[in-house]
This record gives C-alpha cells, sequence and structure tokens, in this order.
C-alpha cells in the first residue's frame, strides 16, 4: 500500500500564505504519510502529482470566506474551481495554473482531496492574522482525518 | 493620446518572474519614454545578511529566487571563501560545476518551452499552447525534471538547496548515486539537441543591436560558478573585485530594482548572449556542434534569437552533467574547516539570466557587517529599455497589439526575474545640509 502523499504550499514568510505549512507541521507529528513542504514549487507541482498513491493538496486560498474559514473538495473539483492566481507565483505558474497545464497536456489527478484555508494578508514578513492562526489546528486535524480515510479507501481498494 | 503619439504599454507582464510593467511612448517616429517598470516591493536581503552567521549566508540567499537559489549560493560562497582565502578541493568544485549544471537546465528548459516558446507560436500562455503543442510543453517539462533531479540529489532537494556551504558541501553522493542519474541526462542531452533545432526553426522578428556584452571569464571552461575577471565586449577585462568601479547601479523613479550601467553610462547586456559571444570556443564540444550547424552566427545581436543560444546552453549542461558524473571521484571530505576572521571579499558566477555578483564583508566573529547583491535582471533593465527604443520604429508598422505583443516578446527574450532584481535602496537623507547614510 502506498503512503498517502500530503502536498502542501505556501511560503511561511509571506504573512497567511504559511497557514498551511504551519499546520502540516502539526500533522506531521505521529502522523503516517508521505509529507512535501512544497512552498511554490511552480510547474514541477505536476511531477508532485504524478503519484499511483492518494495526495492531499493543502494550500491557503482567497474565496472571499471569512479568514480561517476551511476548504474541502476532491481534487478533481480544484481544477474547475482554481481561477489564476496573481503573478507573483513563480514565473507565472501558481497551482492554479498549474493545475490548468496537467489538465491541457490530459494528465489526470490522482484520487485525492484539496484542503484549503482561508487567507487575508501575504505581505512579506507579516504574521498570521488571528483569524487564520486560530484555524491552523483545525486544518493540522482536517490533514490528518483526511489522510485516514484515503489510507483507509486505499485498504479496501486493494484488498 | 494625438494621432501623431502611440503608447504601447502592458501593466502586469505575465510569463516572468515578480510584478512589472512596461511603458513606451513614440510621438511622431521618435520615442519620447521607454520604461520598464518594476514595482514589487524591495525584499531587503542585504540588510537581512548583516548580523548572521557566514556559515547561515548561503541558505538565506538561495531564498531570493526558487528558480535560481543555486546561483546565489554559488556567488555568495566565491565571495566568501574568497574573502578568506579558502580553497575548496577539485572535487568539490566539479560537484558545484554540477549542481550549477542542473539549475542552468531546470531554468533554462522552463524559460525556453514554457515562458518563451509562446510568443513564438503565438499563444496567450503554455496553458494554452498546451492544447495544441503537447510534445512541445512536455518535452520542455521532461528537460526541466532531469535538471531538478540532478539540483535534488546533489542539494538535498530541488528547490531552495541546502547541502552547499561555506568550504564545501555538508554532504556529497555517492558515486553509484550520481550514476543513478546518468540513463535520465543522457536522454536529455538528445532532446535538447532536438530542441536546439527547433528553437532554430522558430520565426524570429529581425531586430539588431548594438550591445556591449558582459560575461564572468577566467579559466578555461564555458563560465558557470567561478571566474576571477569580467569580460567586457570592446574594453578591457574587469577584475571581479573592482566590479563597482566599472559598474554603477542607480535608483530611477519608476523601478524598485536598481539600474546598472557602466561607470560611463553606457547600459551593457549580460545572459546567454554575452556568454556564448565571449566563450564559443568553450562550449562542450556537442554544443558548440549544435551552434555551428544550427544556432545564428556570432555574435549574436538578436535577443528574439536568445531562445537558441538558451537551448545551445542546455545542450552543454547536459553534456558536462555527464562528463562530470563519469569523472566523478567522491572527495574525501566534503568540506575544508573554515575559520572566522576580518575580511572583505566579492564573487561573480554566471546565474542562467547572467552576472550574478555578491560582496562580503564579514567580521572577526565571522558575522557578516555588509553585503551587497547585484543580480543579472537589474543589470539588463537599462538594456531592455535601450532595446525598447530600438525596437519602436518596427512596431510602428504594426497593428497596435501585436506590436505590443513584440514588445512583451523582446523584455521576455532577456527572461528578466523581477523578484531577484528588486533589492535594497541605500537611502541618502540630506537634513539641513546633512548627509545621513541610511
Amino acid at each position: 500500500m502506498s503512503l498517502v502523499r500530503v502536498i502542501v504550499l505556501g511560503n511561511e514568510a509571506a504573512g497567511d500564505d504559511g497557514a498551511a505549512l504551519a499546520a502540516a507541521r502539526i500533522a506531521a507529528a505521529g502522523g503516517a504519510f508521505e509529507l512535501l513542504l512544497a512552498g511554490r514549487p511552480g510547474v514541477a507541482l505536476l511531477d508532485l502529482l504524478d503519484t499511483g498513491a492518494p495526495v492531499v493538496l493543502v494550500d491557503v486560498v482567497r474565496t472571499g470566506a471569512p479568514p480561517g474559514a476551511l476548504l474541502e473538495v476532491p481534487l478533481e473539483v480544484i481544477l474547475d474551481r482554481a481561477l489564476a492566481s496573481s503573478p507573483a507565483s513563480s514565473h507565472g505558474f501558481g497551482p492554479a495554473e498549474v493545475l490548468a497545464l496537467g489538465g491541457s497536456l490530459g494528465r489526470a489527478l490522482p484520487r485525492g482531496v484539496f484542503l484549503g484555508v482561508e487567507g487575508a494578508r501575504f505581505e512579506a514578513g507579516a504574521p498570521l492574522t488571528v483569524g487564520v492562526e486560530l484555524a491552523v489546528p483545525a486544518l493540522a486535524a482536517a490533514i490528518r482525518r483526511v489522510v485516514e480515510a484515503l489510507g483507509r479507501n486505499t485498504c479496501t481498494s486493494t484488498g | 493620446m494625438s494621432a501623431e503619439e502611440k503608447v504601447y504599454q502592458v501593466d502586469l507582464l505575465t510569463r516572468v518572474e515578480g510584478e512589472g510593467s512596461f511603458y513606451l511612448r513614440v510621438r511622431e517616429g521618435v520615442v519620447e519614454e521607454a520604461r520598464l517598470s518594476i514595482f514589487e516591493a524591495p525584499r531587503f536581503f542585504e540588510a537581512l545578511l548583516r548580523g548572521r552567521s557566514m556559515f547561515e549566508v548561503p541558505d538565506i540567499v538561495a531564498r531570493i529566487c526558487g528558480i535560481c537559489p543555486v546561483a546565489y549560493q554559488m556567488s555568495a560562497l566565491a565571495a566568501i571563501e574568497g574573502a578568506l582565502g579558502v580553497a575548496p578541493s577539485p572535487e568539490v568544485r566539479a560537484l558545484r560545476r554540477l549542481l550549477y549544471c542542473g539549475e542552468w537546465i531546470e531554468s533554462h528548459a522552463l524559460h525556453v518551452f514554457l515562458l518563451h516558446a509562446p510568443d513564438f507560436l503565438g499563444y496567450p500562455s503554455a496553458v494554452e499552447m498546451a492544447k495544441d503543442h503537447r510534445a512541445v510543453v512536455e518535452r520542455g517539462l521532461s528537460l526541466k525534471k532531469a535538471g531538478n533531479a540532478l539540483i535534488a540529489l546533489l542539494g538535498g532537494r530541488a528547490i531552495h538547496p541546502v547541502s552547499p556551504r561555506v568550504g564545501g558541501f555538508s554532504k556529497v553522493p555517492r558515486r553509484r548515486e550520481l550514476l543513478g542519474l546518468r540513463d535520465a541526462l543522457q536522454r536529455g542531452l538528445d532532446s535538447a539537441l532536438e530542441a536546439v533545432r527547433w528553437t532554430a526553426s522558430l520565426p524570429v522578428p529581425d531586430f539588431e543591436q548594438d550591445y556591449v556584452f558582459v560575461a564572468l571569464a577566467g579559466g578555461d571552461a564555458y563560465p558557470l560558478e567561478s571566474g576571477d575577471r569580467i569580460a567586457v565586449s570592446g574594453r578591457a577585462d574587469v577584475p571581479v573585485a573592482d566590479f563597482e568601479t566599472h559598474f554603477v547601479e542607480e535608483q530611477v523613479p519608476h523601478s524598485n530594482a536598481l539600474a546598472c550601467r557602466l561607470a560611463d553610462g553606457t547600459p551593457y547586456l549580460c545572459g546567454p548572449m554575452s556568454r556564448v559571444n565571449h566563450h564559443a570556443d568553450k562550449l562542450h564540444p556537442l554544443a558548440a556542434a549544435a551552434l555551428r550547424e544550427h544556432g545564428p552566427p556570432l555574435p549574436v545581436r538578436n535577443p528574439y534569437r536568445s531562445i537558441v543560444v538558451r537551448a545551445i546552453e542546455i545542450v552543454h549542461a547536459f553534456a558536462e552533467a555527464l562528463d562530470g558524473i563519469d569523472a566523478y571521484v567522491e572527495p574525501e571530505r566534503p568540506f575544508v574547516e573554515v575559520t572566522a576572521r576580518a575580511a572583505i571579499g566579492a564573487g561573480a558566477t554566471e546565474a542562467p539570466r547572467g552576472l550574478l555578483w555578491h560582496r562580503y564583508q564579514l567580521g572577526a566573529d565571522g558575522l557578516v557587517v555588509d553585503a551587497r547583491i547585484v543580480p543579472p535582471t537589474s543589470q539588463n533593465q537599462a538594456r531592455i529599455e535601450e532595446d525598447l527604443r530600438g525596437v519602436a520604429p518596427a512596431l510602428l508598422a504594426l497593428p497596435h497589439e501585436a506590436a505590443t505583443r513584440r514588445c512583451e516578446q523582446l523584455i521576455r527574450a532577456y527572461d528578466p526575474c523581477i523578484s531577484c532584481a528588486t533589492h535594497f535602496l541605500r537611502l541618502r537623507i540630506d537634513r539641513a545640509g546633512e548627509e545621513v547614510p541610511s
């Protein structure tokens, strides 16, 4: 059985953009999964998604919800919902563009779940906003829960 | 805007790293204003380095860029080790060159296939281009992956590597680990040779400029991770340590990046075109053959052709990496011990985008007293603006949208890394006649 792969995006030096990474570090304690703190991988995210294992992709999102609100959707749904990010992503390849590029290339997404936490401010050097900081433990718990569920399903499917 | 005035502008450049724009105003055929504006906020890395241990510098400067972190590490190490009189072993130097090859591969592959190619094929982005030219994009991703794998093995991870340290590496690979990459690199070399043929077939606008080409020099190898001189076309070489005497940075009102020129005010160009024009005789034989058969005649003076030169440098990097793996001898010690002392040192290497110069002043305790970093994009900034002026006459015959795209394509030919370019502005405050440096 393949370990569930948890891919975490963000930048800890850019305010709330570090929230997913902070949650993943908490979730990693005692967790049995492959953790990739990917930061801003650009198009290399396609390589990270190229796996036979179930995937949990964790990132900070902006949907208009209150800061700290959690989002959980199947991975394939995020492809339709993701909007092009600001060009601050590495050479214009943020996760939305990378997922779209994978779609254009006909690359299938792995089975998995996208977990997001709503961010509010992303200035360099800024701390997490209060609402986002309060949500970090809940996001860590969500990572563990989703990993366990995906792992259980993997066991079932492989007998 | 009057009937005689034409303005070309893009408020947010895409397919470049960071946030910038351009503005070109032409009145009655005469360029009145050409600006490359970089409005991404400075990140104050030079100030951040002050007071930190010299051993922390490679890890800190790697964070300046996610595309070319090795370049920042190598320039910093060249400067610090030069200051302290440290000479890493030949095996360590070869390993650093191998690591740098990985960065050239991944950075150039990203630019050639995903950032610049859409301009030549008429697409707004690689995402759109991939729908019709899947093989082209897959080739770029495959090449980039091979470069990343090399960095990950030598550097400990693909982005922001952690193993380069003052005096050498914290950990070096086993020979069998490097051999494990050989097949992928050989496939990459074959694919890169095909990429040279493909890029050479792309339609290129006629546009040549009279550039001053600037590239690292010294030694017998194609410039990469070391060099003690800087070659400047039409002038005498400049010792790396004397960079600040011959090159000046100035603040311009429209940009958060300092614009660099020769001391007499001449803008200059650094990067792949400068390297190949100065050092074509030092290319790996396979890359030299590709240049002869498919490349533009030298000197290359058309920036739109830089896509071919980058493809040739990808060939060079793959070929040199394969040679490096075959010749690899595991160092007896991954690093030499370094003793702190008060010293000043400058170092330069060739980042994928061009010359990257660092200078550090170290205290007796090994802490950084002062740091200065001059990245290639800030060196090219004034030259990009000159190119916009130069291309203006040809734009007047084009529809406005096509002319604007031509300008964007020209700027992207430099593969500008705007996030790298924004760096610390030295302020001088004049209070009642008293100058107070910041």
